[in-house]
């Protein structure tokens, strides 16, 4: 059980769950869902906040809202 | 005879409200501009400030639609105070915006995720058209969709449309009337609620049905379950709920021990597990990624090239404002100069033509040569808003905007609070976090907006020779983007100040979606321009032309005898100087507008401001400018036109001329200049602002606090520039 944070840039993984039920239900209904495939692309400098690639979509999320993420 | 004929006709228009809904970047205002051409008007959501867009169109001479645009939304379970506009209006069926049809706009390029409000809007019973927007973008990126069978599957008429190029407009107006004929016969009296489809996406559990069901029992208007099941979720929100209604709904929400959070996390994957499939079935993907987007974000989004980037692209969106403004601004300028002229040689020479001259003409001239400033950053904003690269500037910039107790998406708010920090202060709604919206808000007025690039044009080229530095750029544009970093520098001390003050109510998050970078649509760019553009005119002019005319009558009149008292002293100082006539008519001028209303409530404030280097004629300038900044310019114009018998004259070139009559020095020296400068970069002078964030805060306690605050630190700073370098 690995969270988001945990993961290298480029490497593929498979969303398993959410931990925060506040910050799942706002991923949800962005269309972010467990079962779908996910990859950070990369960080800012300070690697604060990451550019993610969930399906064919993209978003930003912070690093606080990516650890929420748990990977199968 | 005719016009009884007319008005039959036109009782016989009925007249059906229509919603334009969907997510965010799903291209909805391409449509809604195709849809509504320039019949469109911008108002408030009931209760609160979220712009509302109103338009209309026929779609047949008897069937008139009035479209609203709702706020771009992921669903109904909302998280920013724009989302929480479409809950309020879809849960409560008797508010004056609640649709009776809804023409729902999907991207097609990612129809699945698009769906899901869709779906719950679906459950609610409303009639809708689906409009696959992007349909040409699709088309060329190998997606194929099956349009028949989704449309019988999801039992919605369903469009193939394209924003960008107006394809298949028509048959969305053709779709939506088949919607309202079907749903509204001209022939019933009432009209009868009938949902479109008839199977629900969610089905909900057995304490849901209790819930939903002793809601509705409490409600009785309510047009569906889901309706209730929503109430039941936001009810502490809802404002049209009554303080007994929602006590009774939180007991019966209590009694039945109901998880919210969890129960919206099941309905949500409920739906997706019917959606994906759904959309796997009928969409036929090739698979092709988006190219351009990978690369272009390879290099913009880049940890060190990006915000190098970004501060280029605002380098160049600033000197374009300075540099490519002054043209229009120039034949503005010379525009108004002739008409005063024109009107001072054809009327006769009296009151009223020297009102019309110097206050209405004076007053109208300083509105208008805003005008291209304000639309060129517009434009070069909606630019980089419609490619989709504001998005990226969020991601960029909001680890470092959270120092500042500040969100990535506060950058927006400040960048366009380089226009007008109004519509700056607005855009804040999307911020969902209360600490970090409210941080923005206070800050936001730091950055030098719009209204006071003519005070600094005026200034600069008083105290900075033009002169090239490097290829485009020139000295009087680096001083002005000197003043810009000024403005943001006190923009982020004072958030970051204000972090470590203010408590926060909830944990900040921040979740965007990066849209696919796309050619910017000019239409809507100009769309919106517009808007813009005729916001200022109509309603800061409003108010600049009123203080026009109020200060020309403070500056003709005093009180009684006093100006002819300061005349006859004039006289006899001239004479005793042995001035020549030139001379002694301006001396004549200066002494009266010293007398006048004006100079008594300038001179009446000297105390306060000469230790920052004004004078009373600064003094006037600083009062009217709490209309607006930008009064300062038509101010000073005023002052100085009433002053003067010669031709108008620029009013540069009049500053530079003006002597202090009891030092014999320039009354604008570099000190003063710089003083005044960095007193328009801090202080707070806009009571339009202070306006709006009273009504954004809901308190007076803010902007109390945002008042003292700037114009506090405004002096303080002054103090010390003028002081150092007198």
């Amino acid at each position: 059980m690995r969270a988001l944070t945990e993961i290298r840039e480029e490497e593929p993984a498979i969303i398993s769950y959410f931990t925060d039920p506040r910050v799942g239900a706002k991923l949800l209904s962005m269309g972010i869902l467990p079962g779908y495939p996910i990859k950070i692309l990369r960080k800012t400098a300070r690697g604060k906040t990451f550019y993610v690639k969930v399906g064919d979509n993209r978003f930003a999320i912070r690093k606080k809202e990516a650890a929420c993420i748990v990977l199968k | 005879m005719h016009r009884a004929e007319v008005k039959k006709t036109r009782s016989k228009v009925r007249t059906f409200k229509v919603g334009l809904l969907g997510n965010p970047n799903c291209g909805k205002s391409s449509v809604f501009n195709y849809l509504t051409g320039l019949r469109q008007k911008t108002g408030n959501f009931p209760g609160v400030t979220v712009d509302k867009k109103t338009g209309s169109f026929y779609l047949s001479s008897e069937l008139k639609i009035v479209l609203t645009d709702f706020p771009g939304t992921y669903s109904l379970y909302p998280t920013s105070q724009e989302e929480r506009i479409v809950l309020r209006t879809f849960t409560n069926p008797k508010e004056r915006d609640f649709p009776d049809a809804i023409i729902y706009i999907a991207d097609l390029t990612q129809l699945e995720k698009h769906l899901l409000l869709f779906s719950q809007i679906q459950d609610l019973g409303i009639p809708m058209v689906l409009a696959l927007n992007m349909a040409d973008l699709a088309a060329k990126r190998g997606i194929q969709v099956k349009r028949e069978q989704l449309e019988k599957e999801l039992e919605t008429p369903v469009v193939l449309i394209s924003g960008r190029t107006g394809h298949h407009i028509e048959k969305l107006k053709e779709r939506l009337k088949n919607v309202i004929d079907a749903c509204f016969p001209p022939s019933a009296d009432k009209e009868c609620f009938k949902p479109q489809r008839s199977k629900l996406f969610y089905h909900q559990t057995s304490q849901e049905k209790r819930i939903s069901k002793a809601i509705r029992e409490l409600l009785p208007g309510l047009q569906s379950d889901y309706q209730a099941l929503l109430i039941a979720h936001h009810y502490d929100s809802l404002p049209h709920l009554s303080k007994e209604q929602r006590q009774k709904i939180a007991d019966i929400v209590e009694r039945e021990e109901f998880d919210e959070l969890r129960a919206q996390v099941e309905e949500t994957m409920t739906r997706f597990r019917q959606l994906t499939p759904l959309v796997r079935k009928h969409l036929a993907k090739a698979g092709t990624e988006n190219l351009l987007t990978s690369t272009l974000d390879n290099i913009l989004t880049h940890r060190w090239w990006g915000p190098l980037i970004f501060f280029v692209i605002m380098l160049f969106v600033f000197q374009a404002i300075f540099s490519w403004a002054s043209y229009p601004m120039d034949w503005i300028d010379s525009g108004f100069t002739n008409l005063s002229d024109y009107l001072a040689r054809t009327l006769p020479e009296n009151a009223l033509t020297d009102l019309l001259i110097n206050g209405i003409v004076a007053g109208l001239g300083g509105i208008i040569i805003f005008v291209p400033q304000i639309a060129i950053l517009f434009f070069l904003i909606g630019i980089l808003e419609e490619v989709g690269y504001l998005a990226r500037v969020v991601y960029l910039f909001d680890g470092l905007m959270q120092r500042f107790g500040l969100s990535g998406r506060s950058i927006v708010a400040l960048i366009s609070g380089g226009a007008c920090a109004i519509p700056a202060i607005m855009s804040t709604r999307t911020i969902s976090n209360w600490k970090e919206r409210l941080i923005t808000i206070l800050v936001t007025p730091f950055i030098s907006c719009s209204a006071r690039i003519p005070v600094y044009t005026v200034l600069i080229a008083f105290v900075v020779p033009p002169k090239k530095v490097w290829w485009i750029f020139d000295r009087q544009g680096l001083a002005f983007m000197g003043l810009y970093l000024i403005g943001i520098f006190a923009a982020l001390g004072s958030a970051y100040v204000l972090k470590h003050i203010l408590k926060a109510k909830e944990t900040a998050m921040l979740i965007i979606e990066l849209p696919e970078y796309r050619l910017p649509i000019f239409r809507n760019i100009l769309y919106h321009v517009r808007q813009k553009v005729s916001a200022f005119v109509f309603n800061a002019g409003k108010i600049i032309l009123m203080i026009s005319i109020l200060l020309w009558g403070l500056a003709s009149y005093g009180p009684p005898g006093a100006l002819e008292q300061a005349r006859q002293a004039a006289l006899e100082q001239a004479q005793s100087r042995q001035l020549d006539e030139q001379s002694t008519q301006n001396l004549i001028a200066a002494k009266e507008i010293e007398a006048s209303y004006a100079g008594l409530l300038g001179k009446s404030m000297e105390p306060l401001i000469k230790p920052l280097g004004y004078d009373w004629k600064i003094g006037i300038a600083l009062i009217t400018s709490f209309a607006a900044r930008e009064v300062f310019v038509s101010t000073m114009s005023t002052i100085y036109s009433i002053g003067s018998d010669a031709e108008p004259m620029r009013l540069k070139e009049r500053m530079a001329q003006d002597i202090n009559h009891d030092t014999g020095q320039p009354t604008y020296s570099l000190a003063t200049a710089v003083s005044l400068l960095l007193f328009y970069v801090l202080a707070m002078q806009c009571m339009s602002t202070l306006a709006v964030v009273r009504r954004e805060t809901g308190s007076w306690k803010w902007p109390a606090l945002q008042f003292f605050f700037m114009t506090g630190l405004a002096w303080l700073v002054s103090l010390v520039a003028y002081q150092s370098l007198a």
